[in-house]
């Protein structure tokens, strides 16, 4: 519906570039993320590419990699910081490695809803983290959708109670391990690809996932239960190398962050809509959608807090700013 | 750009450059070109290796190391011997039926080929075969050490294709039982032909009791795979997990029920598995980052956009997947054909609708023969030593076999249902 | 040749290290699936989280480390069918260029090996929390290696006047004729 003012904005800027002005070089940038292309990260990015084309006058050329094909986050992550890899979409965990800041979102239960979260982090904390990756040689230019992790499994968890002794894959980060070790599971190392056999098979009880990805990955199809434990809300951010930032004009710069936050809003309704369609879906394959109690969850992993903010530099302080902001 | 990558490798192999080495130097030549930093090569070679499954490799590379150190082989042997020995052509089916079981044991071609040629090519000689025939035997039943599971080749072409291990290996059996009668019913055929190798006296009551021996000598050999594949689909563990409980269980065997390791062999034998570790895997690491520019350079798309202009149809797909694997694995290293190609074909098998488990039995399969096929086959190579001739000797009976193990890939290629039935019962 | 001598003897050392780095491997993955299989089974839960990381890093060593053994004695797989083929002359001529092509690429790889473990001070290992540097920097220690036992392989051609195509060993069949040879079993003519 803004067709119009894009118009007109293009043929200023083709005024502009045609002037007395230095034309802006064309940059080309690739943009990769880890998820499927029905995914709400590849909705996104596709959009993202769509709109910079558009604002930039098409001195801006984004293609799209989805499925981890320029590498998993860890990889992409180090290509953005030594300018091999333009943009990518990653979720914050992979991040701790070089920002250990981040780490603060491995905190069991840090949020209550997918929309508290997102609210926090579109506002001064979330940039207050965005701010931290310039001098880790990369620049964040806003945050997609939280995604509320939940686990699935093949004995319901109807409270805190029914997580002890479960043996569950999940990412391997501190915050997660001690989460539910708090709650008497016991966390498994596995690669990822290996989780529906293992599930199938028993090898774990259950792993932890957003609905989107258990359906996209077929994991209802060796599951009986989702529980809609929401232990963690894993954030994702859209980050671009900090060298193809700097090489950028002005102009482009401005282009490519209107086209990300313009982006960014398409795709958190997407997530919103494909997390609804996924409950929905993995309900008719006949899994079944447990509610568990989520104070018995909460009350039980309370305790580690403590010790994982002495961990996270700053830790206390950051939190802090997340409660108030939390409001 | 991608003409100067392919050349670059084309050329570098040729000149007998290592495969590691002309995947890294061709690598960093396109780079260079491209304008990005060299360090991406890093990063990826670190990512690829960065993997908790790929330490399967190295676990069953050991593991089949300390078997064929342990004394497992020749129970094996005894076994089958017992088992089919007695009937006509006897001895090649033993050898064959003796890869199966070593088969399930061990993660490699070459072992497997070595084991049971070292013992069963002097005794089939001793009972009339030519020893060329006998070598052939051996060399071409001993590439059901990577079909049949554990499977090495299995874990790398999952990692890259990004496939379920345990499905693959699962998928594998019925492949390799196919691959294991055709090549008995060969054998058979030609003893009857030429007259070697006659039946010997058969009394039931003794052949039970020489049975339940053999079977009592071997029985902790056999229980290995039931621990190690029962395992993974009991739910015990992962393949990865498997691969460790393989190492742990085949040294128990070996120091403490056969006691034919003794402390001295150990360091021997992992350092042997060590460098053969380390050879595939520095193959695996920096192919990932030739991999890594094909992917940028959007090579499988292109790739699969001109095999679907030149036909639709997935069988024809098939012929010419089964036309290339056949010409690569006449001149390359099967694990380094499965990693350089994988990527580029797995997503356009995907397009033509096969099922991404079949596709990774096909290749295996395919490039298995390669380890028979002259001018480089691991497997010739092996057998070739043991019964101390040259390779162009091997060359006639050797095209039987390959006869054969033609029409297996033919068959595991079209007939899917052997490949995804097995996979399929565990769901 | 003294330098030779020398040259053997560290890679005896790493060898043996090597082999332990593999011991450790198995017996760490073992624990893990002992915890999970075992322990739980008998109600004692317990995560170790490290198990993996650890067993990943000490793979990534001894794949550098044994990748950089095998050039000792020109291990890494190659093709040989043109350089078989060919007459001695040029067979032996394109196989000494292939060494030295090799010996490029492993200067190149020292000089990103050395960046690369740089870069390996700005991250963390995600469990065991120590800078990525302990394990990024096994790229640079084995290209050195490589070099200095590529090194070592051409000048024991040279001094022992070998037929440089036959000089390479095939790690492969090797290994599959090892326990064979040491038995003596087998035909002989
Ligand atoms: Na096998
Ligand atoms: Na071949």
């Amino acid at each position: 519906g803004c067709g119009g003012s894009e118009t007109t904005q293009d043929s200023a800027n083709a005024n502009n570039s045609g002037g007395d002005q230095p034309k802006a070089e064309t940059i080309e940038l690739n943009l990769g993320h880890t998820l499927a292309p029905d995914s709400h990260y590849h909705a996104m990015a596709t959009k993202l590419a769509e709109l910079v084309e558009q604002k930039s006058n098409g001195t801006i050329k984004v293609t799209v990699f989805p499925q981890s094909q320029l590498g998993g986050e860890v990889k992409m992550i180090q290509g953005a910081r030594t300018g091999t890899v333009g943009m990518l979409i990653t979720a914050q965990a992979p991040l701790t490695n070089t920002v250990p800041e981040y780490s603060l979102f491995d905190l069991p239960y840090l949020f209550d809803s997918i929309d508290q979260a997102n609210e926090v982090l579109d506002g001064p904390v979330g940039d207050k983290f965005l701010d931290m990756l310039p001098e880790h040689g990369m620049v964040g230019l806003g945050w997609l959708s939280v995604m509320e992790r939940s686990v699935f499994s093949n004995k319901p968890i109807k409270s805190a109670a029914d997580m002890k002794g479960f043996k569950v894959r999940v990412m391997q980060s501190p915050g997660y391990v001690k989460a539910y070790e708090a709650l008497g599971a016991q966390p498994t190392p596995m690669a990822y690809s290996e989780v529906y056999l293992s599930l199938q098979q028993g090898v774990v009880d259950g792993a932890d996932t957003s609905p989107d990805q258990f359906v996209m990955d077929k994991f209802v199809e060796v599951s009986k239960y989702f529980n809609r434990t929401a232990v963690h809300y894993l954030p994702a951010l859209v980050v671009v190398s900090k060298q193809k930032w700097d090489a950028m004009t002005p102009d482009q710069q401005k282009a490519l962050q209107e086209a990300t936050d313009e982006a960014l809003a398409y795709g958190k309704d997407y997530y919103k809509k494909s997390f609804d369609e996924s409950l929905a879906k993995a309900k008719e394959a006949g899994v079944e959608i447990v509610d568990t109690d989520l104070e018995s969850m909460k009350k039980a992993t309370q305790p580690v807090y403590e010790e994982l903010l002495k961990e996270i530099p700053n830790g206390q302080a950051l939190f802090d700013e997340v409660q108030a902001a939390k409001k | 750009m991608i003409s100067t990558l392919f050349i670059s490798l084309l050329v570098l192999f040729v000149i007998s450059v290592p495969i590691a080495v002309s995947l890294g130097l061709s690598s960093i030549i396109a780079l260079s070109l491209k304008g990005i930093p060299l360090i991406t090569l890093a990063q990826s070679v670190f990512e690829s290796l960065d993997s908790f499954s790929l330490m399967a490799v190295p676990f069953f590379i050991l593991a089949g190391n300390l078997m064929q150190t342990g004394g497992i082989s020749k129970r094996l042997i005894n076994l089958a011997n017992v088992l089919v020995g007695w009937i006509k052509g006897g001895l090649g089916a033993v050898a064959v039926l003796t890869s199966m079981f070593f088969a399930t044991l061990s993660g490699s071609s070459s072992a497997t080929t070595a084991a049971i040629g070292s013992t069963l090519i002097p005794a089939m000689e001793k009972k009339g075969y030519p020893r060329n025939f006998a070598a052939a035997v051996c060399a071409s039943s001993g590439e059901l050490g990577v079909i049949i599971p554990p499977s090495i080749s299995m874990i790398v072409y999952g990692l890259v294709a990004n496939v379920s291990i345990g499905s693959l290996f699962i998928a594998g059996f019925l492949p390799g039982l196919l691959i294991g009668l055709s090549l008995i019913l060969l054998i058979s055929i030609v003893a009857r032909i030429r007259g070697f190798d006659t039946v010997s006296s058969f009394q039931k009551s003794q052949w039970l009791k020489e049975l339940w021996i053999a079977f009592k000598d071997s029985f902790l050999a056999l229980l290995m795979p039931i621990i190690i594949l029962g395992g993974i689909y009991a739910g015990w563990f992962t393949p990865t997990e498997a691969s460790v409980v393989a190492v742990v269980y085949g040294f128990f065997i070996g120091t403490v029920v056969y006691r034919e390791i003794r402390m001295k062999d150990l360091m021997p034998i992992l350092i042997r598995s060590t460098l053969a570790t380390s050879i595939i895997m520095l193959i695996v690491a920096f192919a990932s980052i030739f991999a890594y520019i094909l992917t940028m350079e959007q090579v499988p798309h292109h790739v699969g956009k001109s095999i679907a202009e030149f036909s639709d149809s997935p069988v024809v797909f098939l012929i010419l997947v089964n036309l290339m694997l056949f010409i690569t694995g006449m001149f390359m290293e099967t694990l380094a054909s499965i990693i350089i190609i994988a990527p580029i074909l797995a997503p356009v098998a995907i397009q033509f609708g096969i099922d991404p488990v079949h596709f990774g039995i096909i290749m295996v399969v395919n490039l298995a023969v390669g380890m028979v096929t002259p001018p480089v086959g691991v497997n010739l190579f092996v057998a070739c030593q043991i019964a101390n001739i040259r390779i162009d000797q091997l060359a006639r009976p050797l095209v039987l076999f390959l006869g054969v193990l033609i029409l297996d890939v033919f068959i595991i290629s079209y007939v899917p249902i052997l490949s995804t039935w097995l996979p399929s019962l565990l769901q | 040749m003294q330098f030779i001598n020398f040259v053997d003897k560290f890679n005896r050392i790493l060898e043996i290290l090597a082999g332990i780095a593999v011991i450790v491997m198995t017996l760490v993955v073992f624990l893990q699936v002992i915890v999970r299989f075992g322990l739980t089974a008998i109600g004692w839960d317990l995560s170790v989280p490290w198990t993996e990381e650890l067993a990943r890093y000490l793979m990534i060593w001894v794949i550098f480390i044994g990748g950089a053994i095998a050039t000792r004695k020109g291990k890494l797989i190659a093709v040989e069918a043109l350089v078989v083929a060919l007459p001695a002359l040029p067979g032996k001529l394109i196989k000494f260029v292939s060494h030295i092509v090799s010996l490029v690429f492993y200067a190149i790889i020292f000089t990103i090996g050395l960046e690369w473990a740089k870069f390996g001070l700005s991250e963390t290992a995600p469990v065991m929390k120590f800078p990525m540097v302990y394990v990024y920097s096994a790229l640079v220690v084995s290209a050195g290696i490589m070099i200095l036992n590529t090194i070592s392989f051409l000048l024991e051609i040279f001094i022992k006047k070998i037929d440089i195509r036959e000089a390479s060993v095939d790690e492969e069949v090797e290994d599959a004729l090892a326990e064979y040879k040491n038995k003596g079993e087998g035909v002989t003519q």
